[in-house]
């Protein structure tokens, strides 16, 4: 209800928007011209009716903008209208009159006027925070009643309205939801900073704006889908406050978009016309998670003018039966990242074809894409060069992915890191992609490789073949029984400080643990032979032994 | 692609051992504690009398054949107002190393009150008592060098604490000091020769400072 009342009072306040950035566009305009001109007295101005003044403004050599003009026209016809209710007139006068001569005096902003618009904006932004005591809220009620229409157009708090102090917040904000949201495999995303001038082009849009925001509901119920729960996000509140705001958060909403269950989806796209006619901001990161019941056809409606080269990211988090429609190749020539783990749909066929339009391509996740086999990588491995991640572990169809695979990564690409969990490779492949690629691997995940023997990973640990690796899976290698070198490898990268994790499932952990302790227990029965030589040793006191 | 061509693959290298151990250094204002350390860390050593305050801090590392081993030299200030630090000296320190002035008794007779001290802070520690400007006390009447002799000895004793009268100007000693340390730290076997006699700078330690109680 509360937050109903505050929305009720923010849109009547809207009606009257179009003049308060003026008002304070106008401001350094003033200052300009009276620095200037000495000669015109301040008097002149304060007897001068609230029209004449306008004129003044509007034949100020400074305020020539198209836009201020515009909405200058538009004040004076707010004027107009009001002036068939005489009071409400001569509180614009009066506003007028104290605002206009001295806008950066501090004895103005002392009026109970401002008082009253201080508090009001209080309420504006305290949405999330109902702590205000209800003494507060009662003061406000009777405030409230006693500011006529007019009154409310004397704005919140400045700098509330200064674009790019908002476009600032809502930035911050996002980052906030970003980084809460963040999921693995997705970096972090540019965002692009809008500018003020693009935004002063959708002023003509002005009553789409309106009918969105005057119909929340339906639009609310999608925007909450989009980007997670309701309650934590406020960058979706932000909406709500004014039409300045709204404009500087949908696209900030928009580059980031997540969809969780099907409805979702169509009406996203039966209201995607809506939002594009308002902003050209385009998706720079689309996620779908878990989405069983779409249909391909049903995706291929998905609005072509929100998507753009922009787009950096394309997550489809098991989802069965749906893939990136073909029709959205051409634009994917900035991709980064593509997550598409479990779906049984994504053929080699198709991977091939895609492979074409992707240079940037960063991170590939297909864990578990059963149809996948060593054409498709090996098409991404060459023409992917950027590749950092490559993810292709699975529990079936484990024969389609073999050494081929792994070679055609080790060749074409600087891949960082790579999930082999359950392909077919053996110690030969491993041999190979360690001599072309070792020295760039990070992160090495082989779980389930049971062709790999001791003479693999092992012996390519212990002569630094990986020199970067800090996490290596070998989960479930039943023919792995010897780990000296593995425990010799993990206390070297211990001893410097570098992050490491061998994870062996029980059995080669336990190996290891049983090794690590023989060698520890050896190592220092070798120290302190070493100590009793040296407490021995003759020296010299006056010759230090450095 | 640009895949670096192939580096020499070696073996990893073995991890070396690396053995720290905390030593603090306590005893009365100008009996040279920070003299000790410096000479011991830095091989010099400085004439010119500097006043600790609070605590000095070096450190040495001595590399063995695959062992490194890393002294932690904790000096405190002999002033009574640096009392308060003394638990950054003592607590956490294999060794206390108490010294004294050979050549000013009274010295010798704080050492009781600073290894009550230090004993309420850290029992576990192995104390060495030193006596330091030994080539000054050779130059004193032989009486007073029995009498001060004998006394460091019965100090030893109570305190089952290694004895060592050594000289920073003259390099007598000082390694001995770090290296009994270490010995009686981990329990070693050591064969250095100890010297007895009076009038020598004395090196008595087989039978004191033995841990028991670790």
């Amino acid at each position: 209800m509360k937050f109903l009342s505050i929305t009720k009072h923010s849109s009547k306040k809207r009606l009257h928007e179009s003049q308060i950035p003026d008002e304070y566009s106008q401001r350094p305009t003033k200052r300009l011209s009276q620095g200037s001109d000495q000669l015109k007295p301040d008097s002149n101005i304060f007897t001068t009716n609230s029209n004449d003044s306008v004129k003044q403004f509007t034949h100020s050599p400074h305020s020539s903008s198209k836009g201020s003009k515009i909405s200058i026209t538009k004040h004076k016809n707010a004027n107009l209208s009001l002036k068939t209710n005489v009071s409400q007139t001569s509180t614009v006068n009066l506003g007028q009159n104290i605002f206009l001569p001295t806008p950066i005096s501090t004895p103005t902003k002392a009026n109970i006027l401002y008082d009253a618009c201080g508090e009001q904006q209080v309420q504006f932004y305290s949405t999330s925070s109902p702590d205000n005591n209800l003494d507060t809220k009662k003061r406000l009620v009777t405030r409230f009643s006693s500011l006529n229409l007019n009154s409310l157009q004397i704005a919140p708090h400045p700098i509330f309205e200064i674009p790019e102090i908002v476009d600032n917040i809502i930035y911050f904000l996002s980052k906030k939801n970003n980084h809460s949201n963040m999921s693995a495999g997705v970096t972090k995303q540019q965002i692009r900073k809008v500018s003020v001038s693009s935004l002063s082009q959708h002023q003509n849009n002005n009553n789409i704006t309106k009918r969105i925001i005057s119909s929340p509901l339906p639009f609310a119920s999608s925007t909450v889908s989009i980007e997670g729960s309701f309650k934590d996000n406020h960058l979706f509140n932000c909406l709500f406050i004014n039409k300045l705001w709204f404009q500087m958060t949908l696209p900030y909403l928009l580059k980031n978009i997540h969809f969780q269950n099907d409805s979702n989806i169509k009406k996203f796209i039966n209201i995607s016309g809506k939002i594009s006619n308002i902003t050209s901001t385009t998706i720079e990161t689309i996620k779908f998670h878990k989405i069983h019941k779409l249909k391909q056809s049903e995706l291929q409606k998905f609005p072509h003018n929100l998507l753009s080269s922009n787009i950096k990211s394309i997550e489809f988090y098991i989802c069965p039966n749906i893939i990136p429609p073909t029709s959205w190749y051409p634009i994917l020539q900035n991709l980064e990242n593509l997550i598409i783990p479990g779906n049984k749909r994504l053929n080699d066929q198709q991977l091939v074809k895609l492979s074409n339009h992707i240079p940037n391509l960063e991170t590939l996740d297909l864990r578990a894409c059963e149809n996948i086999s060593d054409i498709g990588v090996v098409s991404i491995a060459l023409r992917c060069p950027k590749l950092k991640l490559c993810n292709l572990g699975r529990h079936k169809n484990n024969h389609l992915i073999t050494n081929v695979s792994l070679l055609g990564l080790g060749k074409y690409t600087n891949v960082e890191t790579i999930g082999f969990a359950g392909c077919n490779i053996n110690d030969s492949g491993i041999w190979e992609f360690a001599k072309l690629n070792g020295a760039n691997i990070k992160r090495l995940s082989l779980n389930n490789c049971n062709q790999l023997t001791d003479y693999s990973i092992p012996i390519l640990v212990g002569f630094n073949y990986f020199p970067n690796l800090a996490v290596l899976e070998i989960k479930g290698l039943s023919l792995i029984n010897d780990v000296r070198w593995l425990v010799k490898f993990k206390l070297w990268k211990t001893s410097l400080r570098s992050p490491i994790l061998i994870e062996g499932g029980d059995r080669i952990n336990d190996l290891m643990k049983e090794e690590e302790n023989k060698l520890k227990k050896l190592n220092s029965f070798i120290a302190l032979q070493e100590l009793s030589t040296w407490v021995n040793a003759d020296d010299d006191d006056d010759a230090n032994d450095k | 692609m640009s895949n670096s061509s192939s580096p020499e693959h070696e073996p990893i290298p073995a991890v070396r051992n690396q053995v720290d151990l905390q030593v603090g250094l306590v005893g009365d204002a100008q009996v040279g504690k920070t003299s000790l350390m410096v000479k011991y860390v830095q091989n010099i050593f400085d004439e010119e009398y500097t006043q600790t305050l609070g605590v000095n801090y070096l450190k040495r590392k001595v590399r063995l054949h695959s062992t490194d081993i890393i002294y932690s030299l904790m000096d405190l200030g002999g002033q009574r107002e640096f009392i308060n630090m003394l638990p950054i000296a003592a607590v956490g320190s294999s060794a206390i190393i108490f010294l004294f002035d050979l050549t000013r008794p009274e010295t010798l007779n704080s050492i009781k009150d600073w290894y009550r001290q230090v004993n309420g802070l850290n029992d576990v520690a192995i104390p060495i008592l030193v006596g330091t400007k030994y080539d000054l006390f050779i130059g004193l009447d032989s009486n007073y060098q029995n009498h001060i002799s004998n006394s460091a000895i019965e100090y030893s004793k109570i305190m089952n604490s290694p004895l060592v009268f050594c000289s920073t100007a003259e390099g007598i000693n000082i390694q001995k000091i770090f290296k009994i340390a270490l010995a009686k730290i981990f329990n070693l076997t050591l064969v250095i020769p100890e010297i007895t006699t009076v009038g020598d700078p004395l090196l008595i330690y087989k039978n004191l400072g033995n841990a028991t109680n670790k």
